[in-house]
């Protein structure tokens, strides 16, 4: 079969009426340019198809780098290319994939340039559930892929928080409910409030950029992202996804109260803790001070009790140490030890008492040495810290009555040098004007005449100076 | 006793009370011997007294963000809290 173009007979002029060409003979008087037939065709796809639903599976969905998508809509037997301007792409809340079943709406269009038919579509929703529900379990399932939502990612409330922040609307009830239990709780909290819109279309940029400054400049302990006022079913601010990764990248640990018993938010399953109300969080965020001191005290009250126990078993090694085989005698040693040092010091206080001043004061100091003598014999008693260590005890309390009893050696020495009834026993003598004090050590004070009384070793004798010789012995 | 044990730097309130925690069960431990026993309990007293200073520390003070500055957070205190808060307001 042959086909035979025709020139139309006349040329097309102004009018919008199809006008088929293929008609008679002559086909140049009705040709019209390619322009205008795709222009005529478009015109009648339009008006014969306005905005239509079209039922389909996404095949291989592309956003181009202009924004703008391209994917096929299909079913089992027909296949449909379609384009979305990215206008209308950026007002999708779920992701596009290939083989998602949708709803697309829109209508054909023949693109001038190379005659290619599309489905020009305006907008799309998922088959099933709607299109905002296919969002959030879009994202749940990516952020939980990401990590987002592990345990493990949970950081600890610290114990003590020096400061607070809040993250909500500036008049709603959650600060309130916040500052309440906080000031019962632990009245000198210190709060900082980030005034946010909990809803409409600031409220994601607004909250997530909160929780981020408080994370970038360490400016709180512990933030609570909460929802006061605002709808009862507008979550979706806590469902955005910069609000969730701001929550989960937040280096300061978060407890969301979006205050929505049903539905979890993203936000929730994001915060280290979630709390049901913002009254909750405000319990959750810090015990009670009245806790806190109970417990520090009681530790307090353990420490001295525990510390007292080992005080009480130290001092009971020490007395066992001290009848320790080891070491007997030792106690008998030392206390016979004092009481020779007491007695010696009473014996020397007596014959002090016959001496010039300065024996006298010098004796006095050896006198105080021997005094203290038997509070030091009980020094080793102080060992007891070193009670677990039996051995070094003993050797140590053994050198300290060593030490004293060369001391309490040396003292009883000198005090035997000094004894003047020692020195009499050598067949030395004092001599006393009669009547005076003080001995007579210079031969100008007497003259001859004079009564004198001499002590010797044994008893004394009366005499009369008959001559006086400044010589000396020497 | 001069509690003047002394306590790292930067010890925090909840390492405080958990090491006394730590402590109060190691004095219970009859083979630590005198010497070691009263450093702990020094120690101790050292940290109980350090958490009680941390609680009292912290000032009341209730703040609103005004804007994020480089250096930080600008605050002013919260004017009268619940004075206007019920206007139009549904609770969360």
């Amino acid at each position: 079969m042959s086909f035979r173009y025709r020139v139309p007979r006349r040329p097309l002029a102004g009018s919008t009426e199809p006008n088929l060409p293929f008609g008679d003979g002559s086909p140049g008087a009705s040709a019209v340019t390619v322009s205008l037939f795709v222009a005529k065709l478009n015109g009648v796809l339009r008006a014969s198809l306005p905005d239509t639903w079209v039922k389909g599976e996404i095949g291989d969905w592309r956003i181009w780098s202009s924004g703008h998508a391209y994917f096929t809509l299909k079913d089992a037997s027909a296949a449909l290319p379609a384009v979305m301007w990215s206008s209308d792409v950026a007002r999708v809340p779920f992701r596009p994939e290939e083989g998602m079943e949708i709803l697309a709406r829109g209508r054909p269009d023949v693109y001038a340039r190379s005659g290619k038919l599309s489905f020009v579509v305006s907008e799309i929703q998922p088959v099933g559930a709607g299109a905002l529900q296919l969002a959030f379990e879009q994202l749940k399932a990516r952020l939980a892929a990401e990590g987002l939502f592990d345990p493990s990612r949970k950081r600890k409330l610290p114990l003590l928080p020096r400061r607070i922040g809040v993250v909500t609307s500036r008049h709603g009830a959650a600060v309130r409910d916040v500052l309440k239990v906080l000031s019962a709780r632990f009245p000198n909290a210190h709060v900082t409030v980030w005034p946010v819109a909990v809803q409409g279309p600031s409220a994601p940029d607004e909250i997530a950029r909160a929780v981020e400054a408080f994370s970038r400049h360490a400016a709180a302990d512990v933030v609570i992202v909460a929802r006061g006022g605002g709808s009862r079913d507008d979550l979706s601010a806590f469902n955005d996804e910069r609000v969730v990764r701001a929550v989960a990248a937040s280096r300061i640990p978060t407890i969301s109260a979006v205050g929505h018993e049903i539905d979890v938010t993203l936000t929730d399953l994001a915060a280290d803790l979630r709390a049901a109300t913002p009254s909750q969080a405000a319990e959750l965020v810090v015990a009670r001070r009245d806790d806190f001191e109970g417990r520090i005290e009681g530790l307090g009250r353990e420490l001295t009790r525990t510390l007292k126990g080992r005080l009480l078993a130290a001092h009971a090694d020490a007395a066992r140490l001290l009848n320790a085989p080891a070491l007997a005698g030792f106690p008998a040693r030392a206390a016979s030890l004092s009481a020779r040092a007491s007695s010696a010091a009473r014996e020397l206080l007596s014959a002090v008492r016959r001496l010039p001043a300065a024996y006298r004061e010098r004796l006095l100091r050896a006198e105080g040495a021997v005094a203290a003598w038997p509070s030091r014999a009980a020094l080793p008693l102080g060992l007891a810290r070193t009670a677990a260590a039996e051995r070094a005890a003993s050797e140590r309390l053994e050198r300290r009555l060593g030490a004293s009893r060369e001391r309490l050696g040396a003292l009883a020495a000198s005090l035997s040098a000094l004894d003047p009834l020692r020195v009499l026993a050598r067949g030395y003598s004092v001599a006393y004007v009669e009547g005076a004090k003080a001995p007579l050590v210079d031969a100008e004070g007497v003259a001859p005449g004079d009564a004198l009384r001499i002590v010797l070793a044994r008893g004394t004798v009366r005499a009369r100076v008959t001559d006086i010789s400044k010589d000396g012995v020497r | 006793m001069t509690a003047k044990a002394k306590l790292p730097k930067g010890l925090t309130f909840e390492k405080a009370l958990e090491r006394l925690e730590k402590i109060v069960a190691e004095l219970e431990d009859p083979e630590r011997g005198l010497e070691a026993s009263l450093e702990l309990f020094e120690e101790g007293v050292a940290l109980s007294r350090f958490c009680r200073g941390k609680l009292e520390e912290i000032q009341k003070r209730v703040d609103v963000v005004l804007k994020e500055t480089p250096e930080g957070l600008e605050t002013e205190p919260l004017d009268a809290p619940g004075a206007d808060d019920e206007a139009g307001e549904d609770e969360a």
